[in-house]
């Protein structure tokens, strides 16, 4: 029976008993428990014994039998602090090579990892500075119609203006809008494109600061008008300009009440100057807005009550609201409303219509995990090294373990001496930080908000002071592990165990170059493919005037077209109402008889031209023509659309869509023409149904130019030459479509110079790192060296042997890294509606780089070991 | 470094410092008992077969690791000492501590009783029937 395994009191138990129990006492203390326990199986009762012996190792846990501290000098003790310190300081300035590359390192990817945390920052910290930012909440809306289906930013006045009546949780609403008007000041004129319209509610939701008006009453009257400090002096070369009149349009006198503080960059909301929602009424002669509940106006806050159950408020909200959009629901559209946290909104709100500058979460995650990664490789590097040159120390420390220094004493030496090396790099990033965050934010084109304060430096400090213990315990274990006889004896070898850490810390740090070598190339590929695809026109010739609407152009637009095309360098002149290429068409519905002969009512983007346009801008035919001035009925109902609309209607063919209505009596328009699908948004959305049309009224506001650009700087003297001479009192704005379709892909530039910066910074630590090593197995190898080269191995021989090992490494690493990155870059690749595919050949690529610049690094230190005279290596220790 | 006054003030200030972290000559009642015990049975004194008999004389469960607790206490005054005795099957071949009376701790017992007894000589026979009368 007690030969019986089962019958054994229970393992963990016993180990427990052992881990505890001071040695002397353990076996007698162990053996009482076996004696009792064995009384309780011989009685039958196996289980209890069982569970009373548990009790029992419990039950002794007392302090009489605990194992004492081995030693009295802990690590605490302050002289030997003091002699670790200077031991230390010595030790690194001994080593001055490996403590260069080691503090090098360290301090590179430290900076890095701190200027692209202060960019993760910045992107959290959207909005979030607001008081009530967790009760505010925008109410934004997914549309659907019969063709398409898409969720927008803005909703309706009525929502702002109404639903706090209604819902007792509902504090309040603000309506925010931006539009553009010329603003005269006395005799000076200015266009602004970003004059907010809004509620007077606006500074009951936000924390921005008046340093001149009220807050209650600045936004009150209709002509009202705060205006931010920068426009003050923009206008008046001062910020004490409350009372002072400008005019809006030539007509519409706008009084300042209020001036405020320029808004930090970390605010969704962008504006110049606010005005107010009843001379937006007036303005656009809506005077009965307030009662309109559909379609996209206004981004609409709401303030809700403390503790209000937002998903609940949801559903109340669209039951409420549905039967008041009966004009939609009856043509087969619909609303459904939702409430996006304010400070949510930047980071993870992709609408239509938003204010615009919305980040992506999914590139503050890429960023984080790439600062994360070089600062891991940094560390890896302190540790390759440290170790590497553990054998230089082996001396110190089989010494010191003669003289009877316990583990835990050289242990804390090396710890403190890897938390000094920390400490200095940090204090050097720091420095670094400071000089190149103004570089940092020059080519992101806003300054960051950096926010320092005592929890950030506390923070800062212990994260410094884990990683010099985390750099530091792998060596320290590493190095104090030899055995102190043999040290002095000189029998000394480095572990197979270290060896097989240290190079499975080179593959995990090459692992991460040859990632971030291949997203370089993906990137890079993408980036140049969207640059190269065909927008489906011709934009390199053509010149952009933005002219606002002023009426004065619009009427003299006949004699300045003349004038211009008597310059033979302008071949084209063409008007139309949006701006164009960037998110300047609206979205309107229209009725349609699709190819299945049912009624659909379609939601689609509307552009307004004059019949120049195609001829202008390249746009090629697939079918049917143009408009034309000289036929009549085609402004008054003919239409022109893309191929994307006969696609969504299901009309065939082009050719088969030539004659097709569109609309409702009595605005029914015949296609006359489709237009080959060109992009009008950006590349990361598809091309969307699109129909062209005259403009009505006389609505022009852009204008554009084809000309020959050989000689751009005659061209424009000339272009204002005749400009000045038509339009004297209008400020001419132009730009290069080329230049304006660059900008929209300023953000995949920015992601991809960060990405190239950074990427090269982690492959350079890694370097470094390698270039450590290899002196170090070098400086281990030198004997044998001498020995083969002695026996009459060639330079080139003993190279390939040194270097064999490491590009070993490198190629395994690629392995491991090619389908990670595979991975993360088809998701990123993903968020283009035009993107490249994925190809081995990148894979291939990266790591025939990896491996060159690994060879350049250890060629160098392997071709000197071999070159090296071996009478001078053999008598080497 | 030392001088040897010094050093032998310095060795005085140690034993004093050693010798006033014992409690004095005072026994506990249960390290009474548990002394008592070693010296009864000085054949079964090991901390299992004690702890059985402090059960059987006292008619109260007597806990191991108290019981243990106590005779490291005792060893630690001085009043007994031990050695590693024979190994069991039992005890999964492990040895028992027996341990044997020291004769500071035969002082401290007779000192015990003395006190005792004393006050017991102080009792009258009419004190001790008036007390059950009660």
């Amino acid at each position: 029976m007690p030969d019986d395994r089962s019958h054994r009191p229970p393992r963990w138990a016993d180990r427990f008993l052992e881990w505890y129990c001071a040695p002397e006492h353990l076996e007698d203390v162990q053996g009482a428990l076996y004696e009792y326990f064995h009384e309780r199986v011989e009685q039958g009762q196996f289980n209890k014994a069982r569970r009373y012996y548990i009790l029992d190792v419990l039950g002794h846990f007392r302090p009489h039998l605990l194992k004492r501290k081995r030693s009295q000098n802990s690590i605490y003790n302050l002289t030997m602090f003091n002699n670790y310190l200077k031991t230390s300081i010595r030790n690194l300035w001994k080593h001055k090579v490996t403590s260069f590359l080691n503090v090098l390192g360290l301090t590179l990817g430290l900076t890095s990892f701190l200027l692209i945390m202060v960019w993760v920052n910045h992107e959290k910290s959207f909005d979030g500075f607001h008081e009530k930012s967790d009760r505010i909440f925008r109410i934004s809306n997914s549309f659907t119609s019969e063709t398409e289906q898409f969720s927008q930013a803005p909703s309706g006045p009525a929502l702002g203006a109404q639903l706090h009546k209604v819902f007792p949780e509902i504090i309040n609403g603000l309506r925010f809008g931006t539009s553009s008007a010329q603003i005269t000041v006395q005799d000076r004129s200015y266009f602004e494109n970003d004059i907010g319209r809004v509620d007077s509610t606006f500074f009951s939701f936000f924390d921005f600061e008046l340093m001149a008006g009220s807050k209650e009453t600045a936004l009150e009257g209709v002509n009202s008008m705060v205006i931010t400090e920068s426009t003050a002096i923009k206008y008046f070369a001062t910020t004490d300009a409350i009372g002072k009149v400008v005019m809006m349009d030539g007509s519409v006198p706008l009084k300042v009440t209020g001036v405020m503080e320029d808004l930090p960059s970390n605010s969704q909301l962008q504006f110049d100057m606010l005005t107010t929602m009843e001379l937006a009424k007036i303005d656009w002669n809506q005077p009965n807005m307030d009662d309109n509940w559909g379609g996209g106006w206004f981004h609409t806050y709401l303030l809700l009550a403390e503790g209000t159950d937002v998903e609940v408020l949801e559903g109340k909200i669209n039951e409420f609201i549905l039967p008041r959009l009966d004009f939609f629901t009856q043509r087969n559209m619909s609303y459904e409303y939702f409430l996006q946290p304010l400070a949510s909104i930047h980071l993870n709100s992709d609408l239509r219509y938003d204010i615009g500058n919305n980040g992506s979460a999914k590139n503050v995650s890429i960023f984080s995990t790439v600062a994360i990664i070089v600062l891991l490789l940094a560390c890896i590097n302190y540790i390759n090294l440290s170790t590497a040159n553990a054998i230089k120390r082996a001396k110190e420390v089989g010494v010191k373990k003669m003289i009877g220094a316990l583990r835990i004493q050289l242990i804390s030496q090396y710890l403190v001496e890897s938390i000094l090396v920390m400490l200095v790099a940090s204090v050097i990033s720091t420095g670094l930080l400071y000089l190149s965050l103004p570089v940092f934010e020059s080519f992101l084109g806003y300054p960051l908000i950096l926010a320092i304060d005592k929890s950030a430096l506390a923070v800062l400090l212990v994260g410094v002071l884990f990683l010099g213990l985390l750099a530091g315990v792998f060596p320290a274990l590493a190095i104090t592990s030899f055995k102190a006889l043999r040290v002095i004896k000189g029998q000394l070898s480095t572990g197979r165990q270290g060896k097989l850490i240290r190079k499975s810390l080179v593959v995990f740090q090459f692992t991460a170059t040859v990632a971030l070598i291949i997203a370089i190339i993906t990137v890079n590929r993408q980036v140049q493919f969207m640059q190269d695809q065909e927008l489906g026109l011709r934009a390199e010739e053509v010149i952009h005037i933005d002219f606002r609407g002023i009426n004065s152009v619009r009427e003299k637009r006949g004699v300045l077209t003349d004038r211009l095309l008597e310059n033979p360098a302008i071949k084209s002149v063409s008007f139309q109402r949006n701006a164009y290429p960037v998110g300047g068409l609206g979205n309107m519905t229209a009725e349609v008889k699709s190819g299945s002969g049912s009624t659909v009512f379609s939601s689609l983007y509307h552009m307004y031209t004059d019949s120049r346009f195609a001829e202008t801008f390249g746009v090629e035919m697939v079918a049917g023509r143009f408009y034309s001035d000289q036929i009549a009925t085609d402004t008054l109902n003919g239409v022109v659309i893309n191929e994307a609309a006969v696609e969504a209607f299901e009309w065939g063919s082009a050719q088969d869509a030539i004659g097709r209505e569109m609309g409702s009596a009595p605005n029914v328009r015949k296609v006359i023409g489709v237009v080959k699908d060109f992009n009008f948004e950006d590349l990361h959305s598809r091309v969307e149904p699109m129909r062209i049309l005259p403009v009505r009224n006389n609505q022009y506001g852009m204008m554009a130019i084809r000309a020959d650009l050989s000689d751009p700087g005659r061209l424009l003297e000339d272009l204002e030459n005749i400009w000045i001479e038509i339009n004297p009192q209008v400020p001419l704005e132009y730009s290069f479509m080329n230049e304006d379709i660059l900008n929209q892909y300023a953000s995949e530039f920015n992601f991809r110079l960060i990405f190239l910066v950074f990427s090269l910074l982690s492959v350079l630590i890694a370097c470094l790192g390698l270039f450590g090593l290899a002196v170090a197995s070098t400086n281990q190898r030198i004997k044998e060296i001498g020995v083969r080269k002695a026996l009459g191995a060639s330079t080139v021989g003993l190279v390939k042997l040194i270097s064999r090992d490491f590009l070993l490494l490198i190629l395994i690493a690629t392995v491991i890294a090619a389908p990670v990155s595979w991975y993360g870059m088809e998701q990123w690749l993903d968020e283009f509606a035009y993107r490249i595919d994925f190809q081995w050949t990148f894979i291939l690529l990266s790591g025939l780089l990896a491996l060159a610049v690994s060879f350049l690094t250890i060629g160098y230190e392997a071709a000197r070991a071999a070159t090296r005279n071996p009478t001078v290596s053999l008598r080497y220790q | 470094m030392y001088t040897n006054t010094e050093l032998i003030n310095f060795i005085y200030i140690v034993c004093k410092y050693d010798t006033n972290d014992m409690k004095g000559t005072n026994l506990g009642e249960f390290e009474e008992l548990v002394l008592l015990i070693v010296v009864a049975k000085p054949e079964e004194a090991y901390s299992v077969a004690i702890a059985r008999e402090l059960d059987r004389a006292t008619q109260r469960k007597a806990v191991h690791s108290v019981v243990h607790a106590s005779l490291t206490r005792l060893e630690k005054k001085g009043y007994v000492k031990s050695v590693m005795g024979a190994a069991t099957e039992e005890r999964g071949g492990r040895r028992k501590r027996i341990f044997t009376i020291t004769s500071g701790g035969m002082r401290a017992l007779e000192n015990a009783k003395s006190q005792r007894d004393q006050l017991w000589n102080m009792i009258t026979p009419a004190q001790i029937s008036d007390a059950y009368a009660r």
